[in-house]
């Protein structure tokens, strides 16, 4: 049964993107639309034929994720060090990933103590080999280490990121549940 | 370093404004902004009012925030002291 009431609003003319196969009050599981939205924020739903609430969530995802960029540098994004936060940060997908993957091997350095990565710290810079090199003069560490309210806020951001696009991935995986949920059709 | 030695989403912004460590709550309308995008483009019934949504969603969470830390700075400004004297 097609609802028109919230396709109305949803996206272009076309096939009726969100009519369930099964009855609205059915829960339905769409595993491809769930892995998009994982790969994509608001990928997912753009799959469901719902590209303008896709890109309203990639906004404000992609949004969050970006600000937490700006104010806390790549160091926000530390699988290594942040552990924890990273977890959550993982939910925005690869692009996480490909981030922490960029600041472990092309901005971190081999301390020379204990060949264990580390940010370069001011007068040091990264050898080609990666290893941490006295830098010579006007040449800047590969990037600065976030301290303080900046590194905090930073990290916070990115992760509130990947949590809000969790619940996108879930809302995608499963959208006869919203869909039950928007025409007032069941519980929640 | 400040200024142009900025490199942005690689440094943090403090090295292009030092004063962030001080006026970081001003970064909040923003991140609820963002927040609030995600949220209510998962959530709202219908897009059509969908920017309504967020602006009050947004104002929703700032409100929230700025309760919750008066909150907090009244527990540990006055109700704490107050228990401390008390004892």
């Amino acid at each position: 049964m097609a609802n028109p009431a919230s396709q109305a609003n949803d996206g272009p003319a076309g096939p009726p993107p969100e009519t369930p196969t099964a009855g609205v009050g059915e829960v339905r599981l769409n595993p491809a639309a769930g892995v998009a939205a994982m790969m994509l924020p608001g990928l997912g739903h753009a799959i469901l034929g719902r590209p303008k609430r896709g890109a309203y969530i990639a906004g404000g995802v992609l949004g969050l994720f970006l600000m937490g960029l700006l104010v806390g540098g790549i160091d926000a994004i530390d699988s290594r060090e942040d552990r924890l936060w990273f977890y959550g940060q993982a939910c925005v997908g690869p692009l996480t990933f490909a981030v922490d993957h960029l600041h472990q091997t092309r901005f971190k350095v081999l301390d020379p103590a204990t060949q264990e990565p580390r940010t370069a710290v001011p007068g040091e810079t990264r050898s080609p080999g990666g290893a941490a090199a006295p830098a010579p003069d006007g040449v800047r560490p590969p990037n600065l280490k976030g301290l303080g309210r900046v590194n905090e806020l930073g990290t916070l951001a990115i992760t509130l990121a990947g949590f809000m696009n969790l619940i996108a991935v879930f809302d995608a995986l499963l959208p006869g549940r919203t869909l039950r949920r928007r025409t007032g059709g069941g519980a929640a | 370093m400040t200024g142009f030695g900025y490199r942005p989403f690689i440094d943090p912004i403090d090295a292009l404004i030092p004063a962030i460590h001080q006026w970081w709550f001003l970064l909040l309308p923003l991140f609820a902004l963002f927040m609030a995008m995600a949220y209510r483009g998962v959530k709202a019934p219908g897009l059509r009012r969908y920017w309504r949504g967020v602006g009050k969603l947004t104002f929703q969470i700032i409100v929230g925030i700025t309760a919750l830390s008066l909150a907090g700075h009244l527990l540990v400004q006055v109700v704490v002291p107050a228990l401390g004297a008390m004892s």
